[in-house]
């Protein structure tokens, strides 16, 4: 059995764990508050789950999380989406934060899930990775969000300076799940939210599973660190759930079309290693129509893990892990980000305007019209 | 007897590589042995530098002769063998030197060799003796469960006596030895040859078949050693014995349940009782039945025969003949309404009349289902433990509820 330990940061980071600790309640999406009185988690491996966050407010909408695992950090006025803030209350509350770690005990592997747009969350990430690299020899992995592109300039801007710090952090692998490209789900913004949060906890769930389970085709930690790490350090996820009976070249063809990947690209093009993990009833497991779509995949990007869980009476299930040599979304959001980055400096100098404006204004400080 | 010698002296000196056997003394009255052969020397004459020989074959004497000093003689030895004899040196006092060689024969196979100190009776031959074992038996058909006696005898059919003979019966598969009636004890130090020597008896006993088929009893071996300590084995011939299907007897033990009513009222009586029937042909043994009666029964009174083991009821009878039936009665009492099930744990014991062991057997009786409705007066007598049970189960669901509540609670 494997110890895993997940760590959600800031907001976004706090409610897909909190989303990851309801599906695993049971009841998946639909799960009622009311299964926290009657059931308990359902992971296979022991996972310890913790939400770090500065805002009491985003602790407290959480539903699923055991307060134990929901620690507030204290900040008079909050972050406000100020990486520089964030960063300076991680280091005064390092020992802390690291303590509700240590006390979780040791762990074969660690997620910390984060918005990268924010500013708690994806400040606190790069820090606490690397000095959880620095006392543990377990491997990190990070899932960060991308934020929607119309979020405005200081989202971009944290976007891009937190990705690159994550990667410096010495973490294992950023896997990405871009809420621009998956917007099209809800209607009202939460329920956007809800829908992509959904979204990821399965595929995380399905993960973790896979890692602790008996595969026809092995798979195991190894082969999802050897996969991690290629690449440019960054990944993505793809899933299929059939509903119905399907075959199983269907249910991979899915997990690697756009609907199942949770960030925009083109996987023959941009892929650069893959482990594809398939789930179902023996009866679905057709090994030639597993090989041939394989072979596809491998034909374009090299050596593909495979792993095959059989579970009777499930229609096939597809996870498709896959590290990117090249992301030309993330160029284009980086792009972006640097013009948004041009415009806050001019904004801030239109700023200082204003201030030597009011220095202006002071001067007629205590000065009463004469007429 | 000297032309005798002559033709011996002419025709050993032909002869192949010779090899040594014995160089040294020999005195008047002893004798030299190689194999069954033995050489006597008598007659010593040491003024004329002569003795005379005898040279035996067993009892039975092959050849003699006078041998001069540095004279030869020689005889033939078992198959192609020859044996040459030469007078060394002729001493006072009934002594003489002779050199004793052998030709076409390998001195290595010659199990005795040696000189007679006290002459030739004391000498020991050994032959072949043949010991053939046959195994008996008194019926080549039998029925399963039925016995069959089986006599094995040995005979020496060889030309030595058979010593220290031991036999050897192999455990025989299908069957079972059901009675020794003769056993030798020990390995049997001598078995003679000859047709005036008798057979020996080895075995009398009897097996019973518990298998049906056809079978090969298994030999009996036997091993032994001729007179010269060479050891020979021989095994017995392996009858065949044709066991036929015969009747395995059973019993069959039935045990049904009954109660006055299948409908009853909460805290009525309930009269019910327990038939054994052995619809078998043998008689069943310590036969018991476990009634499992629901935990919201009580049994409340029932005959002697009827003992209650942690609260369930246990009838216990040594022996039920076949096509005998018993009944016991008892009266259980429902406490609960609801729906259950009376059944029964039933094991005994039989003899099928072929293994020595008793068979077990068990089964559980179908089960009887009782519907129990609410009673006339029960709403007067209404438990209030029932009342203490739901408010116990009451307070630890909210006690667990808070307890959830608390763990989540931010
Ligand atoms: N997918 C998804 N994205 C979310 C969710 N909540 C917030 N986001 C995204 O996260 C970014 C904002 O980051 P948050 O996680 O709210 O910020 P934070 O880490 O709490 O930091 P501060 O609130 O600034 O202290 C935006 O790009 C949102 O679109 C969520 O529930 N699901
Ligand atoms: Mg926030």
């Amino acid at each position: 059995m494997l110890n895993i330990l997940v760590i959600g940061n800031g907001q976004c980071g706090n409610r897909i764990l909190d989303s990851i600790n309801r599906h695993a309640l049971g009841g998946g999406k639909s799960c009622s508050k009311l299964a926290r009185f009657y059931s308990r988690q359902k992971f296979k491996s022991h996972v310890e789950t913790l939400a770090l966050n500065t805002a009491i407010n985003d602790l407290k909408e959480m539903k699923f999380t055991k307060a134990r695992d929901r620690i507030h950090i204290e900040q008079l006025h909050g972050v406000g989406a100020n990486r520089n803030i964030g960063k300076q209350v991680f280091e005064d509350k390092k020992e802390r934060i690291m303590r509700q770690i240590e006390e979780r005990g040791n762990f074969d592997i660690a997620f910390v899930i984060t918005s990268a747009s924010g500013g708690t969350g994806s400040s606190f990430t790069p820090l606490l990775v690397k000095e959880m690299k620095a006392r543990y020899n377990y491997p990190v992995y990070c899932l960060v969000v991308l934020p929607f592109r119309e979020e405005g300039t200081l989202y971009l801007q944290n976007t891009a300076f937190s990705i690159r710090e994550i990667r410096q952090s010495g973490a294992d692998g950023i896997i990405l799940a871009d809420n621009q490209y998956l917007k099209n789900i809800g209607g009202s913004i939460q329920e956007a939210y809800d829908g992509i949060n959904d979204m990821i906890t399965e595929r995380i769930l399905f993960l973790l599973d896979a890692l602790d389970s008996e595969m026809m085709m092995v798979t195991d930690l190894g082969d999802f660190k050897s996969v991690m790490s290629g690449g440019a350090g960054i990944a993505t996820m793809g899933f299929y759930r059939a509903e119905r009976e399907t075959s199983i070249k269907t249910a991979i063809q899915n997990t690697l079309s756009p609907s199942g990947l949770l960030f925009s690209t083109d996987i023959y093009e941009e892929a650069s290693r893959a482990m594809i993990i398939i789930r179902g009833d023996r009866k679905y497991l057709n090994v030639d129509e597993i090989s041939g779509e394989i072979e596809k995949l491998s034909g374009a990007i090299g050596h593909v893990f495979k792993g095959i869980i059989v579970r009777s009476g499930e229609f096939p299930q597809v996870l498709s892990v896959l590290t990117l040599e090249s992301a030309r979304e993330m160029e284009k959001l980086y792009g972006v980000a640097i013009q948004a980055i041009q415009q806050e400096k001019e904004k801030k100098q239109r700023v200082e305007k204003e201030a030597e404006l009011d220095k202006t204004f002071s001067r007629i400080e205590g000065l009463e019209p004469e007429y | 007897m000297l032309l005798a010698f002559f033709i011996l002296l002419v025709s050993g000196s032909a002869a192949s590589a010779k090899t040594a056997v014995y160089e040294g003394n020999i005195k008047d009255g002893q004798a030299y042995q190689l194999n069954n052969y033995v050489i006597e020397i008598t007659d010593i004459f040491p003024e004329a530098n002569t003795a005379s020989y005898y040279v035996y074959e067993k009892d039975k004497e092959v050849t003699d002769g006078l041998l001069g000093v540095n004279k030869n003689a020689d005889f033939s030895f078992e198959e192609k063998g020859k044996v040459e004899m030469r007078l060394k040196s002729v001493h006072s006092g009934g002594v003489v030197t002779v050199e004793i060689t052998m030709s076409n024969y390998s001195t290595g196979d010659l199990y005795t060799n040696k000189l007679l100190e006290k002459g030739r009776s004391e000498a020991v031959f050994a032959g072949d003796p043949e010991v053939v074992i046959t195994k008996s038996t008194d019926k080549s058909k039998i029925k399963l469960g039925e016995s069959v006696t089986v006599t094995v005898k040995a005979k020496n059919s060889g030309n030595d006596t058979a010593h220290n003979v031991s036999f050897a019966d192999p455990k025989q598969e299908h069957f079972v030895l059901e009675e020794t009636t003769y056993e030798v004890s020990g390995t049997i130090p001598e078995i003679g040859y000859g047709e005036s020597v008798p057979e020996t008896l080895v075995y009398i006993y009897k097996l019973k078949a518990t298998d049906a088929g056809a079978f090969e009893l298994k030999a009996v071996n036997a091993s032994y050693t001729n007179s010269a300590g060479q050891t020979y084995k021989a095994s017995s011939n392996t009858p065949s014995i044709n066991v036929s299907e015969g009747n395995k007897l059973r019993a069959n033990v039935e045990a049904r349940l009954n109660v006055d009513s299948l409908s009853v009222q909460r805290n009525e009586k309930i009269i019910s009782t327990i038939i054994l029937k052995n619809k078998g042909n043998a008689p069943a043994q310590a036969v018991r039945v476990d009634i499992l009666i629901p935990e919201s029964f009580e049994y409340v009174e029932g005959g002697e025969d009827i003992e209650t083991v942690d609260g369930t009821p246990r009838v216990y009878i040594e022996t039920l003949e076949p096509n005998n039936d018993k009944e016991f009665t008892y009266t259980l009492k429902a406490k609960e309404v609801g729906t259950y099930n009376i059944s029964s744990e039933l094991s005994y014991e039989y003899n099928n009349g072929i293994e020595a062991v008793n068979l077990k057997k068990s089964n559980n009786s179908t089960a009887l289902s009782i519907n129990v409705k609410e009673g006339k007066f029960d709403f007067l007598i209404k438990n209030p433990l029932y009342i203490v049970i739901s408010t116990i189960i009451l307070a630890a669901a909210g006690v667990h509820i808070y307890r959830k509540h608390k763990e989540y609670r931010y």
